[in-house]
């Protein structure tokens, strides 16, 4: 294989969960880009719409498909409808996720939340995974990407206190090891991306938190949702085929300070 | 292409990762600077130049910070500037126990595989702070991570290796500079060549490595041009591991 195609995914089948908005939106945009056909999936029909249009303006061929990533049964038929429209599947980004609905210490934490966040950050990649390594497993191959943050590899108090957001997104970049290893011998890559602070379609705008995460960041300044594609591009395509079980930051500086 | 109109420059481009990274770089339309001791990197830059492509070699001991300074001040004149450097270079030591190891030995390697990628570094970010940016690639080691046995110096110099990276990266963050590493597990390369052929190695090495095998230099290229490049534009002080699993583990 020459270098020019190393980066390549034209003609791959990949899907993404939370595709609607933030970042999933820019994981979706940078497969139909490089030539891959995009499943979709997210709770927010109107988002995944708006996903769905800017991927077939791209010319790449989309399904979508509105549902929770908590729902196993949804992210199963999810899966199931991408294979039946494309045929295979090789590339997964495990992206829904939700922040703290609202911050607190732990003492003062509530249940609801907490089992919530744990259910879409957690479960959903579980379910999420499984259902694709089902698939992957009869094929020989395929990329899992799961999205997990710095927040899983540090605490974030000293900006704001997300200790449910902390534990699931460790959990991820874990279970990410765990199975970088169960897959290793069936050329099945899985990995995390742990970004820092982007700017996308959601997340806090104000610009007393802005300054927050610019100030936090070494590199001082916030990333263009754009930056992501480069790093996504990268663990999907064959570039990557000897990594696995790893977890890649991509945060300005955030973690080696 | 990822690197057209790009210069690059790379130490150890002899053999190896170094050399498979060199025409990685050139196939994607970079001009490539290659430094080495061992001469057989002009073999390196005559397949580049063989394809069409722009490369020279020149001898030179990371160890020499002169050398370093006049190679980086010609890989500049020749190739219209330096815009991402893949600081290579390294030797192993011969596997031993930690008190066997003698003062000698350990400055050898602290001074090729660590202070190597000092003086590069150093250089480069002169450079690159007048020239307004630029990308560094380290090459530390899944030993920049974990333990192997019998290799205390190596572990000590590529753990360095890692504290380099992230020092630089964090002092010149807001320069657009940016600094990362890499960390290969076993790669088969002239470097590893003895301990692939032998099978009590063999046995221990892949024992608890679910992968099962070395990779092959081109399958580290990937992560060297994606981090040299653009693409990466936000990933600093990264260690970006590639080594089938080992350090999952």
């Amino acid at each position: 294989m020459t270098v020019n195609r190393i980066f390549s995914v034209a003609g791959k089948v990949a899907i993404v969960t939370g595709a609607g908005s933030g970042l999933g939106r820019v994981f979706a945009e940078a497969m139909a880009e490089n030539g891959a056909h995009v499943a979709c999936f997210d709770i927010d029909e109107k988002g995944l719409s708006e996903t769905a249009e800017r991927l077939n303006a791209l010319g790449a061929q989309v399904v979508t498909s509105v549902g929770d990533v908590a729902d196993c049964a949804a992210v199963e038929t999810f899966v199931s409808e991408a294979v039946a429209a494309f045929g295979r599947l090789d590339i997964a980004f495990a992206n829904a996720g939700i922040p703290d609905p609202e911050p607190a210490l732990l003492h003062d934490y509530d249940d609801a939340n907490w089992k919530r966040v744990v259910d879409i950050n957690l479960n959903g990649v579980f379910y999420t995974d499984r259902a694709v390594l089902r698939q992957m497993m009869t094929q020989g191959a395929g990329k899992v990407i799961n999205i997990a943050s710095m927040w899983g590899l540090a605490g974030a108090s000293s900006i704001f206190p997300i200790p449910a957001y902390n534990a699931t997104k460790g959990a991820v970049v874990n279970l990410t090891r765990e199975l970088g290893l169960q897959y290793a011998r069936h050329n099945i890559q899985v990995n995390a991306i742990c970004p820092g602070f982007f700017r996308t379609n959601i997340g806090p705008q104000d610009a007393e938190t802005q300054k927050l995460f610019t100030d936090f960041t070494p590199m001082g300044r916030i990333a263009d949702a754009e930056e992501i594609k480069g790093t996504a591009l990268y663990l999907a395509s064959s570039a990557s085929d000897f990594v696995t079980g790893t977890a890649l930051v991509i945060d300005g500086g955030c973690m080696a300070k | 292409m990822r690197f057209s109109g790009k210069s690059v420059m790379i130490t150890g481009g002899a053999t190896g990762i170094g050399r498979a990274t060199a025409m990685a770089f050139a196939q994607e339309g970079a001009r490539v600077a290659i430094a080495d001791v061992d001469p057989r990197a002009g073999d390196t830059a005559a397949a580049i130049e063989a394809g069409g492509g722009t490369a020279f070699y020149a001898e030179c001991d990371v160890r020499d910070a002169d050398e370093v300074s006049r190679f980086v001040e010609r890989a500049i004149a020749d190739h219209d500037g330096l815009h991402a450097a893949f600081n290579n270079a390294g030797i192993l030591p011969e596997p031993k126990p930690l008190h066997e190891v003698s003062s000698e030995a350990l400055s050898r390697i602290i001074d090729v595989d660590l202070k190597g990628v000092f003086n590069c570094m150093q250089v480069q970010i002169r450079h690159f702070l007048s020239a307004g940016g630029g990308a560094i690639v380290n090459t530390a080691s899944v030993a920049g991570l974990i333990a192997d046995p019998n290799m205390s110096a190596y572990v000590a110099a590529k753990h360095a290796v890692v504290g380099l990276t992230r020092a630089a990266a964090v002092e010149y963050a807001t320069q657009r500079i940016r600094v990362n590493a890499i960390a290969p597990g076993l790669v088969a390369t002239p470097m590893t060549q003895a301990w692939l052929d032998d099978a009590s190695f063999r046995e221990a090495m892949f024992r608890h490595n679910v992968i099962g095998r070395a990779a092959e230099p081109h399958e580290i290229a990937g992560t060297v041009l994606h981090l040299c490049s653009e693409a990466a534009s936000f990933t600093n002080g990264a260690v970006h591991v590639i080594d089938g699993g080992q350090t999952a583990h």
